[in-house]
């Protein structure tokens, strides 16, 4: 009778052992499951990263001889925006997760997506006049109401950007960082004005080409000095879920601003070819773009509010 | 509205500027608090520091210590109106 007892004891607590097992399993296949999607490696993500892998491989390609050498290039230079145009009605249609324009991310997310299709549609026009209508460099022409238009999209952006991260607040706290506030975009326009506008002449220019010859440079000084006005401000403070979506979305900044800069250097300086290291660089800022606002929406679904869920959902 | 009422109304206020819709619904998730946001109305039941307490934790894990910031400063005129003794400690 004693080792039936014994026995059965040893059983259930074998089996109890094994339930134990079983549902640590379920529940770290569960934990994989949040923690994958967590990490905004959802379908989207799964596209950036197709898209991105297949234009490398195309941008590669480009400098490797062969018959179709010159067209495939062209080509590339005309699709590769495909990105901002999937990046920017992704951002818009994920916007009413934040509220539309109640909230400063909602406002920042929309005007971030419209900055993507706007360089979209210049790329577009850009490839319809050059490559149609046999125009060598259409400028100041069309497709600069997009690169042009795209501007104040991404300057409102990063200031709804700083309202919502309270940057104000945090910089009035600390000198140092007003007087990098203060100093970042004086530097960055002294670069500008250094590399691009240096011995400028108006000579033989329409006010709308001495217009944009201006306007670019400064523009693009303004929002990349608000990104970085915010990095260097939040760094330390920023955590949690947003983090990396944030940091992502800033250096796609500093990446769009690099591909603006590099632009209009190589146009001066007439060495800009489609489908070039140029192109890649916007090519990657559209594609680091595009992910933030992934990964900005999915730290959003995965915000503690939806946490009981995915925990039930573990247990 | 309580004092305490009144902070997680100012905290879910700031945070539904910054995020949207979403501060709403982690706001509910948090308990001992009722929000009713059509009306505007949030309750605070049991340990009233604590609730709060929570609510800022449940922001915190969105941006991290910058949430706890914004949440002070949301409620830096309200926290004054009560005791040392009786602040949450989140917003000290």
């Amino acid at each position: 009778m004693e080792s039936v007892i014994k026995n059965s004891l040893v059983f259930s607590t074998i089996n109890l052992l094994m339930l134990q097992f079983d549902n640590s399993i379920i529940k770290q296949y569960h934990l994989n499951v949040t923690d994958t999607k967590k990490n905004g490696l959802n379908k989207y993500s799964l596209l950036v990263l197709v898209l991105f892998l297949f234009f490398s491989g195309w941008f590669a390609g480009t400098y490797l001889p062969g018959p179709l050498h010159g067209k495939s290039t062209v080509l590339l230079s005309e699709v590769y925006g495909v990105v901002a145009l999937i990046g920017g009605i992704y951002g818009l249609s994920v916007a009413k997760n934040w509220g539309y324009f109640k909230s400063y991310f909602g406002r920042a997310i929309i005007l971030i997506s419209c900055g993507l299709l706007l360089q979209e549609f210049g790329q577009l026009a850009y490839s319809y006049l050059n490559s149609i209508k046999h125009v060598e460099l259409p400028y100041p022409s069309i497709p600069d109401i997009g690169f042009f238009g795209s501007i104040p999209m991404y300057i409102l952006a990063a200031r709804y950007l700083i309202k919502g991260l309270g940057i104000a607040s945090i910089v009035k706290k600390n000198h140092v960082k007003l007087l990098v506030g203060v100093l970042i975009p004086e530097i960055i326009l002294a670069v500008s004005y250094w590399f691009l506008l240096k011995g400028y002449s108006t000579e033989g220019k329409s006010s709308l080409a001495i217009f944009f010859d201006y306007g670019y440079p400064i523009g693009q000084a303004i929002y990349v000095s608000l990104a970085l006005i915010i990095l260097l401000s939040v760094s330390r403070l920023l955590g949690g879920l947003m983090r990396i979506p944030t940091l992502l979305l800033l250096l796609a900044y500093l990446i769009q601003y690099l591909s603006d800069f590099n632009f209009i250097f190589q146009t001066i300086h007439e060495t800009w070819g489609p489908g070039m290291y140029g192109d890649y660089l916007y090519f990657t800022s559209y594609c680091l773009l595009f992910y933030s606002l992934i990964r900005l929406n999915s730290a959003l679904n995965f915000s503690p509010s939806h946490k009981k869920d995915r925990d039930q959902g573990a247990d | 509205m309580d004092v305490y009422a009144q902070i997680a109304a100012k905290i879910i206020a700031q945070q539904e500027t910054i995020i949207g819709p979403v501060a709403i619904e982690q706001a509910k998730a948090v308990s001992g608090l009722k929000v009713d946001w059509d009306k505007h109305q949030v309750t605070v039941s049991g340990d009233q520091q604590s609730v709060i307490n929570k609510l800022v934790e449940q922001y915190k894990e969105l941006f991290g210590k910058l949430s706890v910031e914004i949440c002070k400063e949301a409620a830096s005129k309200l926290i004054s109106q009560l005791p040392a003794n009786k602040q949450p400690s989140s917003l000290k």
